[in-house]
């Protein structure tokens, strides 16, 4: 570099600088810029520039030393008695024992420098600060931009999430609509199914008490005669008896009858014949009491029922199949009745259609088993003031963990096609759940055994 | 052009004319924009097609819309944050004049690529300024117009304006001549 040669003139400088400040080596002011000037009217050259202006930086008094230590700093001057502000330097001259500051006026946005009574022509051309100004008001609209757009956007997200919202309720009911769609179908399926068990059983019922009633009245006839005959047989052979006795009067014919008819043999077999007969009769008419009791068809839908009662014409009716059979021995059925049952106020056909179908599953599932002794174990029992429970345990193989869940469900089966409908339990559920208000409720243990609990209460009430 | 042009143009419409009618124009016009952005750069055929839409839709010619917009501008540019500055360009139109050159060098400086327009102000008698306009866009003459009068709206002084030189007419410049009323 050569050098510097050449200087601006003062007019120039002035021209330059037109918020230029001349300090002494004392800080009384020698040379005002003229706008600066303009600005501050009062100013004149001899006053000490501390009664006119602060250093708001750097953070230091108005001293010549400390400032000459700082002309490399930004210095800020701010006029003590009105809101303009100087940014610029300081610059010592030796030659003359002059400070300069050059430098301009400043503002943070256009109103500030207009309140100044500033133009844009009171500014040097190359003082960046009206450019300064113009940019952050740009700035500012910028910002206006992205926040009217950030809010465009958020306003869209909102409208996304309010579809989104709105889309999830749809399926959510569109889902909830399905769920009670197929709850119908199943509750309709139910009752259809119910409807028809219910006809079946209605049907059955009917022709049970029908059959019932019919074989009650020969069945009367039989076993009242039975009792005259029974006396009528005593009195004929003790007659008989009496004239045998008499063998010496008997004509050859009499002999040959007596010895033909085996007399002996009948003196004891027709006296076993009739209690035979009366056995079977006896018989006729429990299974004709159990048929009409499970039918219940000649009483009233509700009313208070023996539920042992029940319990026991199930037993009755199912007696064929807890009998042993060639492939097994008999079933044993102990029952635990509780002596202080109460009875309850219920539906006894529907019931006793509850029992039959455990009673004859446990039956089937001891079947299942046939080698070992085969139990089935009724208990009743008062739960509370207000519920009784009936249990019925069988020591069948058990229900394994796959198909448990499936017990009360309609048409399920584990037996083969033509040996269950798969109704039973589901309809038995239904029974006691919502005909009684009731619960019925299983345990079961592998090679252990199975139980049903049905809990009802007492009263409907 | 830069956004706040095009924002401008959308402004006066919807002002004057309805926010449908804007709908219409942009949709005549083929822009999907919802809003112009003040400092994106957005090609100058953009504006032409919005000049052009407008002036079918509205019924007016190309240049009585660029006139109408050059007014409408001085007053935008106020409302729209300028207004400080606006005012230390000048107290009287003779000064702002003066100043309409120096005022868009600076905006120059920081928008590159405004391509601004160069002015140079002759002052020929006490009620009268010859105004020279030099623009790298075609056809904004009327603008220019409108801009004289929206400056002597703003100053409270009633404007005439004749243009004198017409580059569409191959002339080297346009050139307007402004007669004003002394205050």
């Amino acid at each position: 570099m050569v050098g510097f040669h050449y200087t601006l003139p003062p007019e120039g400088l002035a021209q330059a600088f037109p918020f230029h400040l001349v300090l002494d080596s004392s800080l009384r002011i020698v040379q005002v810029g003229d706008v600066l000037q303009r600005l501050i009217t009062t100013a004149a050259v001899g006053d000490a520039v501390e009664d006119y202006f602060v250093i708001s930086r750097p953070k230091i008094s108005w001293d010549l030393d400390k400032i000459l230590t700082k002309q490399n700093s930004l210095f800020l001057l701010s006029a003590k008695d009105s809101a303009l502000h100087l940014k610029g330097q300081m610059m010592w001259v030796e030659v003359e024992n002059v400070l300069f500051f050059l430098g301009s006026a400043w503002g943070y946005n256009p109103g500030d420098l207009k309140s100044l009574g500033l133009k844009l022509q009171d500014f040097a051309l190359h003082d960046t600060t009206t450019d300064f100004v113009i940019l952050q008001r740009t700035s500012q609209m910028a910002l206006e931009d992205t926040q009217a757009l950030t809010q465009q956007v958020q306003v869209k997200k909102e409208q996304v999430e309010k579809l989104l919202q709105h889309q999830e309720k749809l399926t959510q009911e569109a889902h909830e609509r399905a769920q009670a769609l197929e709850k119908t179908l199943n509750d309709l399926r139910q009752t259809q199914l119910h409807l028809v068990q219910a006809e079946k059983m209605s049907a059955l019922g009917q022709l049970v008490a029908g059959i019932a009633h019919e074989i009650n009245n020969p069945l009367a006839f039989v076993s009242g005669n039975l009792e005259f005959l029974k006396t009528d047989v005593a009195n004929l052979l003790r007659f008989m008896v009496l004239y045998k006795a008499q063998g010496q009067h008997l004509s050859s014919e009499l002999e040959t009858a007596f010895y033909e008819l085996e007399f002996d043999f009948l003196e004891t077999d027709l006296p076993k014949l009739l209690r035979s007969l009366t056995t079977g009769s006896d018989r006729i008419t429990e299974i004709v009491d159990a048929l009409r009791n499970f039918s219940r068809l000649d009483e009233s839908p509700i009313k208070q029922v023996n539920i042992h009662d029940g319990l026991d014409s199930s037993l009755r009716l199912l007696q064929h199949r807890l009998k042993g059979q060639p492939a097994r021995a008999p079933i044993d059925v102990k029952r635990y009745y509780s002596p202080s049952f109460p009875s309850i106020e219920c539906f006894a056909g529907q019931l006793n259609q509850v029992f039959m179908n455990i009673i004859a599953n446990a039956i089937d599932a001891l079947e299942s088993d046939p080698n070992q002794t085969s139990t089935i174990t009724i208990t009743t029992s008062q739960l509370s003031s207000d519920w009784i429970r009936v249990e019925i345990a069988d020591n069948g193989p058990g229900i394994p963990l796959a198909i448990q869940a499936k017990i009360f469900d309609p048409f399920f089966t584990t037996k083969s096609i033509g040996k269950g409908t798969g109704l039973g339990m589901s309809i038995s559920r239904q029974i006691v759940t919502e005909q009684h208000g009731g619960h019925l409720y299983f345990q079961t243990s592998i090679q252990v055994g199975t139980q049903f609990f049905i809990e009802l209460p007492i009263s409907r009430g | 052009m830069y956004g706040l042009i095009n924002r401008a143009i959308q402004d006066m419409v919807c002002e004057h004319h309805g926010s449908d009618v804007w709908d219409i124009i942009k949709t005549k016009a083929n822009i999907e924009e919802s809003r112009f952005l003040v400092l994106k750069s957005y090609p100058d055929d953009l504006t032409h097609r919005l000049v052009f839409a407008a002036s079918e839709v509205l019924g007016l010619s190309s240049g009585e819309i660029m006139r109408a917009f050059g007014q409408y501008w001085v007053e935008y540019t106020g409302k729209a944050g300028y207004q400080d500055l606006l005012e230390m360009a000048g107290d009287t139109l003779p000064d702002f004049l003066s100043n309409l050159d120096e005022l868009h060098s600076r905006l120059g400086v920081q928008f590159p690529e405004l391509k601004p327009p160069e002015f140079d102000c002759e002052q020929t008698d006490d009620t009268t300024i010859e105004l020279h306009y030099q623009s790298s866009r075609q056809g904004l003459a009327p603008m220019v117009v409108g801009l004289v009068e929206g400056l002597g709206n703003r100053f409270d002084q009633s404007v005439e304006v004749t243009q004198v030189e017409d580059r569409q007419q191959g002339d080297d410049r346009d050139t307007f001549h402004i007669k004003y009323d002394a205050e």
